[in-house]
């Protein structure tokens, strides 16, 4: 979606010379790099404490990046990915506990149900046509259900969860002594899912969802099958979701219905994305540094307590007043505006 | 090429298009005119197949595509446009064509240079950059027109895209209908601006309260007494016979 910045070489040979969206040109790889490189040396810098500020924001990155594939990307609200973050951290931490099978092969199932439930789900709901607010509320009512269900299931520990008990660490059981571990779990998540989205930003798929938000009936007159691309995006979205859930669930040792399910997972998973943009590659990752940075620091060097909270609400209503787009996509354009005056 | 038998189209109690038969032939310009409300963006939408006919059967090339969805049929080559242009607003004018393109390939290269040569052939080119917002109305059009282009169709229905278009427009617009004739491309024109029809079209046809009244060629058509009472006007068809 990025793509204004190609005005300044615009094409002359028509066929050969493309906009820089589409050839790849015009990505910043050195300043990426320097990011990426901070990232990986941050823990010889930065002690316990910094480590699980870096875990939360690489994690809420995460999240708010998987649901900007279907919200984003493909223009589907869905409310229902608590559910499926639950559905992945339920899903490993249970294999482990009943069966000893390793948190990273539950993690794959976790990611295949997660998947087929939002085939389920997003079947019937495009099938009815449940666009904006509707589906948004199906997705919604289809979490809660999810949420009671396990909130009273005997098998998954009821209200109060499933603890994991602590074991010799090591790599198979994803248990470890040092936090830092599991901040390259999620860094390598992060960098993982950058590189989904950049794939959607330019390819065919990424293209087809891109039309279906803007437009349906445009959409369908090019081709395109709104409701087969919409359940695509759903699945890909939830299959993306679900492993987060599993290496925090490990990261925490426990898992229990308010931590992992329900609307507030939910709306903690959309607001980075909401405050960064929704979708764009960086949006999701420049809305969390924003919030988690922000409420973190604030929650450890400012003198009274709650005025973190009072930021964070800040924060969010800052954004929706200032920047409704989102951080990234404002100041893009911004910069973008500048330098083709000059 | 585009057959119709008894296609009918009712919206309640309202019969939007009566027992329409129409032959639309292969590389040809067809002009299809009538007043607002006689079914001619209906006519359309039944041919795209944004909606079901209520009762007849179209055929492509022999084949039934009645039952067939919009985006079945836009693959198997019948592209359309908008009658109030319906650009995709947070993507560029490339992009906007680009997605296209992507119907006939999901290589990007490919895409890419096939959506370049949409530009180049409409004269948007150095438009490619521009979003949707920063477009003039003739330019909005001819984005219309470029985004069908670029799937690669054999029959292109375009929908009022000279309407509200200043004279010299008109005859660019015009000019790029002839070019896209040329390359093979059948075209259905639903328009108001006569002297376009007139000009462009081999054969026009006549629609009144959802049914054909007339189907020949401009001549007899703007000579039709018929014609000239529903629609033309009597001075207005003293014009286009001059």
């Amino acid at each position: 979606m990025q793509k204004v910045e190609s005005s300044s070489s615009a094409p002359s040979e028509p066929g050969i010379t493309l906009p820089a969206s589409i050839s790849g040109k015009g990505t910043p790889w050195i300043f990426l790099g320097l990011i990426a490189l901070a990232a990986i040396l941050a823990p010889t810098v930065l002690g316990r404490y910094g480590m699980t500020i870096g875990i939360t924001l690489l994690y809420s990155a995460y999240l708010a990046s998987a649901w900007n594939v279907v919200a984003g990307y493909a223009g589907q609200l869905s409310l229902a990915h608590g559910a499926f973050f639950g559905v992945g951290a339920y899903a490993s931490v249970y294999f482990y506990t009943q069966w000893g099978i390793s948190p990273w092969i539950g993690m794959v199932f976790g990611a295949l149900i997660s998947g087929a439930i939002a085939a389920g789900l997003g079947a019937v709901s495009f099938r009815y046509k449940l666009t904006g607010a509707y589906f948004a509320i199906a997705t919604l009512a289809f979490a809660e259900i999810l949420r009671v269900l396990i909130n009273s299931s005997q098998y998954l520990g009821q209200g109060s969860g499933l603890v994991i008990n602590l074991q010799e660490p090591g790599w198979w059981i994803m248990q470890f002594n040092d936090p830092k571990y599991f901040y390259f779990i999620f860094l390598t998540m992060m960098i993982g899912i950058l590189f989904v989205m950049r794939w959607l930003s330019r390819s065919r798929f990424g293209y087809r969802l891109a039309a279906i938000r803007e437009s349906e009936i445009v959409a369908e007159s090019l081709g395109i099958n709104p409701r087969r691309e919409k359940l695509l995006a759903f699945v890909l979205s939830a299959i993306l979701v679900a492993p987060a859930g599993s290496v925090y669930s490990q990261f925490l040792l426990f898992v229990d219905p308010p931590t992992f399910l329900g609307l507030t997972v939910a709306v903690a998973i959309i607001l980075p994305a909401l405050v960064g943009g929704t979708g764009t590659i960086l949006g999701p990752l420049i809305g969390a540094v924003v919030l988690v940075g922000v409420t973190e620091l604030l929650s450890h060097f400012a003198l009274r307590p709650g005025i973190s909270l009072f930021a964070y609400g800040m924060i969010l209503i800052l954004s929706v007043l200032l920047m409704p787009r989102g951080i990234w996509p404002t100041l893009h354009d911004a910069w973008v505006r500048r330098r083709a005056k000059k | 090429m585009i057959e119709l038998e008894h296609v009918s189209k009712s919206f309640g109690g309202v019969k939007a298009v009566r027992d329409v038969n129409l032959i639309i032939d292969h590389e040809k310009i067809l002009g299809l005119i009538g007043c607002n409300g006689a079914g001619k963006t209906t006519l359309f939408n039944l041919i795209a197949g944004q909606f079901p006919a209520t009762s007849g059967r179209i055929l492509f090339d022999g084949e039934d595509v009645t039952a067939l969805p919009a985006y079945d049929r836009a693959k198997l080559g019948i592209a359309r446009t908008f009658q109030i242009p319906q650009p995709l607003m947070k993507l560029s004018l490339f992009e906007n064509v680009l997605v296209g393109a992507f119907m006939r390939t999901a290589d990007r290269d490919e895409a890419g240079a096939a959506a370049m040569a949409v530009l180049d052939q409409t004269g948007l080119v150095d438009k490619a950059d521009l979003y949707a917002g920063e477009l003039t109305t003739p330019d909005l059009k001819r984005l219309e027109v470029a985004r069908a282009l670029a799937t690669g169709p054999q029959v292109l229905l375009l929908d009022e895209v000279m309407a509200g278009l200043r004279p010299a427009e008109v005859d660019a617009a015009m000019e790029m209908c002839r070019t896209i004739q040329k390359s093979g491309v059948t075209i259905v024109l639903v328009e108001h601006v006569m002297y376009a029809v007139m000009n462009l079209c081999e054969h026009v046809v006549v629609l009144d309260q959802g049914s054909i009244i007339a189907d020949d060629t401009p001549e007899n058509i703007a000579a039709d007494s018929r014609v000239i009472d529903i629609y033309l006007g009597r001075e207005h068809a003293n014009d286009e016979a001059a």
